[in-house]
């Protein structure tokens, strides 16, 4: 994605498996099995967090970067 | 004394270049070309008894008619190996020589050796059937090619098999071979840990990966509410009967599906295939593996321009680098068409 000028910012539990992988625009989230999901939230709670998730990875692809990143959990 | 036959094609024949490619197939006697530098580094232990002579045109325009008489001659002259080439990084030629090797080892039994640039096309083809030598990329290096393909060569017609890749300079088939080793696995670790804490140099056991190309970052998007964004996984989200048949490990393919279809999540419902990870709480809610609730209500708060309204998905697991950067320009080159800006992408 970043090759062709889309930024793209990756939710993972594997942040430095992702950093060595190649990815610029990482960020931590969930675990392996659900980087968006936390089962022991109740729904409505899981879905107010998830937004949180995907907001922070929005901030991600709307900042200049200069080399990859893993993002710090704001 | 060791019986070689020798492939060549038209240019290395000496018949001409490329105005010159659809010369037939013909057999000639003794050394031909290259075949008289294989012929100085045989010395006494080997002959070259027979050329064989095919077009680069004329071999692709039936390659199997050529094969066949090919073959003929050539379990008629009952060699002890055939070599071919080297090709060098020529396309057609590399791929001739290595039809022709694979095709006298699997049909006749005897041993066959080509030399090609490691990433010539017939590398990619034949690599995993055929022994290559590996070769520069031009025949300025034909002195060397020679030297590996009569060594590798003789050794095979010898009967002693192959060395290790890196020992014949070959091209790795891909497979290990067992042998046994002067020292037990763990003191063999410990010495490789011990060299490199006292900055030694020393030999890793198994040959790692290239490293990826650090990729530098895309600029970023100036104004979210005006972005059109993209969900993408390497999660293995597919409708349930995965009518596009991504493979659960070691992915070739991807695919990408309505966001409307994965809402409504029924008649097909989705699953993950991805046999990387335990999909249990995916599968009872794909928003955590795609979150698509999440992004549509910032759509609809006007936090992002526009949610582009299908997900992309393949499986990540054990998927080559080369595969996932294949699909990732493939992905993106549909994401441009579509005009998608910025993309968010979650992985397991």
């Amino acid at each position: 994605m970043e090759k062709n000028g889309i930024p793209a910012a990756l939710l993972t539990a594997m942040t430095s498996m992702a950093k060595v992988a190649g990815a610029n625009r990482i960020l931590a989230s969930g675990l392996i099995p659900h980087a968006v999901g936390d089962p022991s939230r109740t729904l409505d709670e899981e879905i107010a967090w998830r937004k949180g998730q995907v907001t922070k990875a929005l901030n991600a692809v709307a900042t200049p970067l200069d080399e990859a990143q893993i993002f710090p959990d704001w | 004394m060791i019986r070689v036959v020798h492939y060549l094609n038209q240019f290395f024949a000496g018949i001409g270049g490329e105005d010159k490619a659809d010369a037939p197939f013909e057999v000639r006697e003794g050394a031909v070309g290259p075949g008289r530098v294989l012929k100085m580094l045989f010395g006494d232990e080997a002959e070259i008894v027979q050329t064989l002579v095919c077009g680069d045109n004329a071999f692709h325009a039936d390659p199997e008619g050529n094969l066949a008489a090919i073959i003929a001659a050539i379990a008629e002259t009952a060699p002890d190996v055939v070599l071919a080439g080297p090709a060098f990084n020529a396309g057609r030629y590399g791929l001739a020589c290595a039809a022709v090797c694979a095709a006298v080892n699997e049909e006749l039994g005897i041993p066959a050796v080509t030399g090609v640039y490691p990433d010539a096309p017939a590398v990619d083809v034949f690599g995993t059937r055929v022994v290559m030598v590996a070769t520069r990329d031009s025949a300025g290096g034909m002195k060397d090619a020679a030297g590996r393909l009569a060594d590798v060569g003789l050794r095979l017609a010898r009967g002693e098999g192959l060395l290790p890749a890196d020992e014949d300079g070959r091209i790795p088939m891909g497979y290990r071979a067992n042998r046994v080793a002067d020292k037990p696995v763990a003191t063999r670790a410990l010495d490789m840990l011990m060299a490199r804490l006292r900055d030694e140099p020393f030999t890793s056991e198994i040959e790692l990966p290239d490293q990826v190309e650090p990729v530098p970052p895309a600029p970023a998007v100036a104004d979210l509410s005006k972005t059109t964004v993209a969900l993408i996984t390497e999660g293995g989200l597919v409708p349930e009967d995965n009518p596009d048949r991504i493979e659960s490990s070691s992915a070739t393919k991807w695919a990408r599906y309505p966001l409307a279809m994965l809402a409504k999540n029924e008649n097909p419902a989705f699953k993950s295939i991805h046999a990387g990870y335990d999909s249990r709480w995916v599968d009872a809610d794909p928003n955590r593996l795609v979150p698509l609730d999440a992004a549509r209500a910032l759509e609809e708060e006007g936090v992002i321009g526009k949610l582009h309204e299908y997900f992309y998905v393949t499986t990540g697991n054990g998927t080559t680098v080369t595969h996932a950067e294949r699909m990732g320009e493939e992905i993106a080159i549909q994401l441009i068409a579509d005009g998608v800006q910025a993309a968010i992408l979650t992985s397991t």
